[in-house]
């Protein structure tokens, strides 16, 4: 049984992370976006601390409907340092959050999964391209209630893996650097059993 | 993986026959001396089989599927440059282009736009036993006298770069 949350530090190498990073902040590269909060609706769950952030967001793989951007390659050596083995590949999208040096200490953005229906053995994982201050907050549900059980900082080279039912918000950063994280969706082979 | 034999065919070592002919043979571009880069047909002996995560490959209207961890002998269509053989997970919309040529029947040498189409996660290969500084002739469709794209597990930093005025 894997725990609720897994957090690993340099999961690649420091070049790896040095080029995941740059790609993002000094490639020309299509950033889309999107109200966070509207994004997750209807699965999306207000908490008490819950902000409305505004965020761009990067598809790099999505199995339905199918699109592969050219920057892939990049990625493969995240993908190769999960250790959780890969059924099927969902998706893959990087999200950016620029900084808010206005938002409330300790707020995060509303509470998710990924999935409208999340599929069985779902993981989600989130690689942190940098340092920065939003940190991702783990929720638990019990009768309906939603509580804080976690808070991750991001670090360059830091990812995090979790069920994909696990509700999980992303926060807005206050620092003058953006919150850019990579996030996977996949379907894991079930002799992994769930995290 | 498929690979291409003295018949000028495309074999595919994916869905392999009870018994294969021993006479079949399958090209290789030996670069193991870069001074003189060479096509060979080697003798199809041994196989080695692994899993591996696959990404499929757009080589101008052909796909083909190779593992990830491979490399590819790219170069480019403006320029009379070297080859060079490269990581496929470097590829990133780095406009490279692939290395087309097929030993039997190619006048020139040809150059096509590479794009990632689509990746499994798991995949079985079988790959003929090469030697080292050896790249597989890949044929990209099953049509007669296909063409080729170059590729290999691993190569040694001395024969990372083929020199085309030394093949032609």
């Amino acid at each position: 049984m894997l725990p609720p949350v897994i957090i690993a530090d340099d999961v690649i190498s420091v070049e790896n992370q040095i080029d995941l990073e740059t790609y993002f902040t000094t490639s020309p590269i299509p950033w889309n976006y999107v109200n966070a909060n509207k994004q997750y609706e209807p699965p999306g769950v207000g908490a008490p601390d819950s902000f409305n952030y505004k965020q761009f967001v990067h598809l790099i793989y999505l199995d339905d409907p199918h699109h592969v951007n050219q920057s892939f390659p990049l990625f493969v050596p995240l993908l190769s340092a999960i250790p959780i083995e890969i059924e099927k590949l969902l998706m893959i999208k990087a999200s950016m959050t620029v900084s808010d040096p206005n938002r409330p200490v300790n707020s995060y953005g509303k509470a998710h999964v990924d999935f409208t229906e999340p599929p069985d053995n779902l993981i989600t994982c989130v690689y942190y391209t940098g340092d920065s201050d939003g940190d991702t907050v783990i929720f638990s549900k019990v009768d309906g209630v939603y509580t804080e059980t976690q808070r991750v900082p991001p670090k360059r080279g830091r990812m995090i893996i979790f069920d994909g039912k696990t509700y999980h918000a992303g926060s807005c950063p206050t620092s003058s650097e953006p919150r850019i994280v990579v996030n996977f969706n996949f379907i894991a082979r079930a002799s992994n059993g769930q995290p | 993986m498929q690979i291409l034999t003295l018949d000028n065919e495309l074999f595919s070592l994916n869905n392999l026959p009870d018994e294969v002919d021993e006479n079949t043979r399958f090209a290789v571009l030996d670069n193991s001396d870069p001074k003189e880069p060479d096509f060979f047909f080697m003798p199809l002996v041994f196989l080695e089989s692994f899993n591996a995560p696959a990404m499929v490959l757009r080589i101008g209207n052909d796909e083909v599927t190779m593992p990830i961890d491979w490399s590819i002998a790219v170069g480019d269509s403006s320029s009379a440059c070297d080859i060079e053989v490269l990581p496929l997970t470097s590829l990133n919309d780095r406009g490279f282009e692939a290395l087309i040529f097929n030993p039997l029947s190619s006048f020139r040498v040809e150059f096509k736009k590479i794009e990632i189409v689509n990746f499994y996660s798991d995949v079985k290969w079988y790959f003929p036993k090469m030697k080292n500084g050896q790249l597989l002739a890949t044929p990209l469709n099953s049509e007669p006298k296909p063409n080729c794209a170059y590729f290999v597990k691993e190569i040694s930093r001395q024969s990372e770069i083929i020199q085309l005025d030394r093949i032609l």
